[in-house]
């Protein structure tokens, strides 16, 4: 055998216990990452944090905007598949109508008063004592036929619907939300 | 044991405004110069087959903590309708009925009301899947039928605390302290202060 043959069969002799070593580091690798997460960080972990941190970020923010609605009623949280409240059809002759039976302080009150329960006609009159009988009367008919208000015909008592309770709340959360925004 | 009901040969008429029902979720009221006839089983009243003008008024509605729910029932009354339970409030409001108090309700003599009438009361027992009536016992409950649009019976049944109604895409059951109602919207049970509404819309999709 020559000395370069010798040389060359040394240098593979070498880089085969190389490899080996090599072998033996992947296989440890691979036991850590069987156990749990193994990440390589590389040598900057604090570039690497950040582009985490902030690819996190961004996940969140993008899931927010699809499933959160924030607005003055509150935050209100969609479901996956269900469709967005501004893509429903919506009746807006109907809306329109519930809006103007809204649209009176006097109608507010009533409905107010009826947010704690049933009440005939006399008893608002009482509570109500600013507003007239007659006047009393015709506020009743509108918020009746928008559906806010019910009367049962044969006892006579007044009661708020459940669309009545979601007007009434929709109304003040929105005067609260504008007075906040004023005291700003 | 079961009894075949029997429309009475006797035509009636009343002679005032009588209130067939009065409770508190329910009215029923019938006017001057109606007519009426018994019906019987085993030769005792049971009831009346009226046909006159009238009025039924029915609060179908639950209060909820979410708001109520329901609505009041308000039907006009034109057609011939029965009446079975306790009826002896009503005798003394009923005469015997004129030829021309027949004929004002478009029957040629008592014979043809008292015919119509046991077609209908037949058509009744039929639907409520009875032979023959089996009486209401020490029940003080007042039953209603009232023909509808197709062609079966809307069912009212009150007592002083009790009321139950059936009729097309509703039926509401109530007592002192338990309400259910399903109408082609909502099924509503409610009681101890407590509600369960489930929309049935919603179940469609």
């Amino acid at each position: 055998m020559s000395d370069d043959v010798k040389e060359e069969m040394k240098k593979l002799r070498e880089e085969i216990a190389s490899l080996k070593e090599q072998m033996k580091d992947v296989a440890k690798g691979e036991q850590r990452r069987s156990r749990g997460l193994y990440i390589d960080i590389g040598d900057n972990i604090q570039e690497y944090v950040e582009g985490m941190m902030q690819g996190v970020a961004e996940g969140i923010h993008g899931e927010l905007e699809k499933s959160i609605c924030i607005g003055p009623g509150g935050v209100r949280i969609i479901r996956r598949g269900e469709p967005h409240a501004e893509n429903e059809k919506v009746d807006l002759s109907k809306a329109a109508k519930v809006m103007s039976a809204l649209g009176h302080e006097h109608r507010l009150r009533i409905l107010q008063e009826l947010m704690s329960g049933g009440e005939y006609i006399n008893e608002l009159q009482q509570k109500l004592s600013e507003i007239t009988t007659s006047t009393l009367s015709s506020h009743l008919d509108v918020l009746e036929e928008a559906g806010l208000v019910v009367q049962e015909k044969v006892r006579g008592r007044y009661l708020i619907t459940l669309p009545g309770r979601t007007a009434y709340k929709m109304a003040t959360q929105v005067a609260r939300f504008l007075e906040k925004r004023e005291e700003e | 044991m079961l009894t075949r009901l029997q429309v009475g040969d006797t035509i009636l008429k009343a002679i005032d405004t009588m209130t067939l029902t009065k409770t508190q979720r329910s009215l029923v009221e019938i006017a001057e110069d109606s007519l009426a006839a018994g019906i019987e089983a085993d030769g005792k009243l049971e009831g009346y087959v009226f046909h006159g003008h009238g009025k039924m008024l029915l609060d179908t509605i639950i209060e909820t903590d979410e708001g109520a729910l329901g609505k009041s029932v308000e039907k006009e009354i034109k057609d011939m309708f029965l009446m079975l339970g306790d009826t002896n409030q009503l005798q003394p409001h009923l005469k015997g009925a004129t030829s021309e108090g027949l004929l004002k309700m478009g029957y040629r003599d008592g014979l043809e009301f008292q015919t119509r009438a046991q077609v209908m009361v037949n058509q009744f027992a039929g639907e409520a899947g009875a032979k023959g009536f089996q009486g209401f016992g020490s029940c003080d409950g007042t039953e209603f039928a009232f023909p509808n649009r197709s062609g079966k019976f809307d069912v009212l049944i009150t007592d002083d605390s009790k009321l139950v109604y059936k009729a097309v895409n509703l039926l509401f059951v109530s007592d002192l302290d338990n309400i259910v109602l399903k109408n082609a919207e909502h099924i509503v049970v409610s009681g101890q202060g407590r509600s369960c509404i489930v929309n049935t819309k919603c179940l469609c999709h």
